[in-house]
């Protein structure tokens, strides 16, 4: 099932990143005029390299380009463009019987990745920001948080061939 | 109406950042730069100048303040010396990756050890490479015009980047010069008002300096690289723009001091070139046929002005008022890129450089004259003798 979210996930991804943002030109030709410099002056006869564009060009391909300044538009709940949990090794698994919803862990977590879904009455771990620091395990008063590592996990992040 | 007055390198880049209409001023004091910001806190104090004028509680959260003022789309101004320059460093990357066209004015000053409060270049050299536009002024009236001409290039759209606007300490920043200030009239008509293209704001909510993936890294610096090479044009275009409005008569990128016939050239920054003109005279008048190129920007480098400008001579000295320990002429840092910029040219003249002008050292006529004896002699001898030459601390070749 999990997998499947992965999936999903990754879809939305790549119509995130393919979203018409206001990114910059992506092709772009080198500047400078050409200039032909002759020596006259000094006493020295030369002929001088003809300059052109000494910088050559840059092209980042439309599907590499990154938004202006990395600006974009503001997530209504989470920025689904830059998503960053491929390096987490070990995850937070919550044993929902132990767990007395006391908010704790939504509260402890650096990246906001617990929440409360209301419909299943249960906390909510997001996979896409978590970055398995486990500060959530170490203040849960509970025990309801344990480690696991990601490798146990078919969808684990370290099973990934390409990054988000 | 346009009038005349007597002001500082520092009141000069004060009121630079007046007539700019600058909205955010962040300051933290560190001389020599601090006399800007006493001038700018006076203005706002009085009523001439309405601005938020905030001081921080140090040099990172100067810039971190002139940040984020910018990505709300104020125009913004700061400014540091020395060690609070380098103190700042951490801000300067992002400010230019999220494309903030903030201005910060550098008075140089030496860094510590050994504390000394003299001018050297080295503070605002070692930020060159963090994606800012940089040059020095040589005249109060040129750090005026360049903090006009500076917002007017960064706030471009096509460039959007923060600016290094570069004074020497002391020789500049405390002597004045006489300064045509402008009619505000014609600062409107050369520079339009900061429109940031996605401000910080509640009606279209962004969001700013997000964590990027590395697969995305890479393509981001391609892309502020690609700003770099159309900035030429930019830069052109502002100063031609620029001399017709004001009546003024800047090369876009290169000062040039009698070139025309020069055989042997300095390539010198900053305030030290006025010395430099004086010792050309002098030079001349005993026959020798020597020239300058004061470059008005370091970045973007003009690397094909450069190149043009000093085909014809035969031998270069670079005055180097900043240092790079252990780099590859052991001296300073002009050298490495007047020499890259010289490589292609077919008959390219020898090229050394002369550590002058450190610690707040003048750099006197008596110093010209033994710089262009060296330069002389490579020139007939068509060779390279040293790479570097400690002005001062060597014996008299």
């Amino acid at each position: 099932m999990k997998t499947k979210k992965i999936q999903k996930a990754k879809g939305r991804n790549e119509k995130a990143r393919n979203l018409k943002t206001k990114a910059m030109n992506s092709k772009v030709k080198a500047g400078g005029p050409r200039t032909t410099a002759k020596g006259s002056a000094g006493g020295r006869k030369e002929s001088v390299t003809v300059f052109g564009d000494v910088f050559g060009t840059i092209n980042v391909p439309k599907d590499r380009a990154v938004p202006f300044g990395a600006i974009t538009p503001a997530p209504v709940k989470q920025q689904e463009l830059f998503i960053t949990s491929n390096w987490r090794i070990v995850r937070p698994v919550i044993d929902h019987e132990k767990c007395t919803r006391c908010f704790t862990c939504y509260i402890a977590c650096p990246d906001s990745c617990w929440s409360f879904n209301e419909k299943e009455e249960q906390m909510e771990w997001n996979w896409k920001f978590c970055k398995g620091c486990q500060i959530c395990i170490n203040e849960c008063p509970a025990d309801a948080l344990s480690a696991a590592p990601e490798l146990d996990f078919e969808d684990g992040v370290v099973r990934l061939e390409k990054p988000f | 109406m346009a009038q005349e007055k007597m002001l500082s390198g520092c009141a000069a880049a004060a009121q630079g950042a007046k007539f700019a209409e600058v909205e955010v001023i962040c300051s933290f004091p560190i001389r020599p730069y601090t006399a800007i910001m006493m001038e700018l806190a006076r203005m706002v104090a009085n009523g001439e100048l309405d601005a938020e004028f905030v001081h921080g509680e140090g040099e990172h959260a100067q810039l971190s303040v002139a940040l984020g003022a910018s990505a709300a789309g104020a125009r913004a101004y700061t400014g540091s010396s020395g060690v609070g320059v380098t103190y700042a460093f951490e801000v300067y990357s992002p400010a230019a990756g999220g494309r903030y066209p903030l201005q910060m004015a550098i008075a140089d000053r030496t860094l510590d050890p050994p504390g000394d409060f003299g001018s050297e270049h080295t503070d605002a050299m070692s930020a060159r490479d963090q994606g800012w536009l940089m040059g020095w002024a040589a005249t109060p009236q040129e750090v005026f015009d360049n903090t006009l001409i500076n917002y007017r290039v960064g706030e471009d759209p096509k460039v959007m980047l923060p600016q290094f606007v570069c004074q020497d300490g002391y020789f500049l920043s405390h002597i004045p010069d006489k300064v045509i200030l402008p009619d505000m009239a014609q600062v409107r008509e050369f520079l339009p008002p900061y429109k940031a293209p996605h401000p910080l704001s509640p009606v279209c909510p962004v969001s700013h300096g997000p964590q990027i993936r590395p697969d995305q890294g890479a393509p981001m610096d391609a892309q502020r690289a690609m700003t770099f090479l159309d900035l030429p044009k930019v830069i052109e275009k502002a100063t031609d723009d620029f001399n017709r409005i004001f009546g003024r008569h800047y090369d876009p990128f290169l000062e040039k001091y009698k070139m025309e016939d020069a055989e042997i050239a300095f390539f010198i920054q900053g305030a030290h070139a006025n010395t430099c003109k004086s010792a050309i005279n002098h030079l001349r008048s005993q026959g020798v046929k020597a020239g300058m190129v004061r470059p008005r920007w370091v970045r973007p480098w003009p690397t094909q002005q450069i190149a043009e400008a000093l085909s014809h001579v035969k031998t270069v000295g670079c005055v180097e008022s900043s240092t790079s320990y252990g780099g590859a002429t052991r001296g300073g840092n002009l050298i490495h890129e007047v020499r890259a910029s010289l490589y292609d040219l077919d008959n390219r003249p020898q090229v050394t450089s002369f550590m002058a002008g450190l610690g707040g050292d003048v750099i006197l006529l008596e110093d010209f004259n033994y710089m262009a004896k060296i330069l002389t002699q490579m020139a007939k001898d068509r060779k390279t003798h040293q790479l570097v030459y400690w002005v001062g601390f060597e014996e008299e070749a």
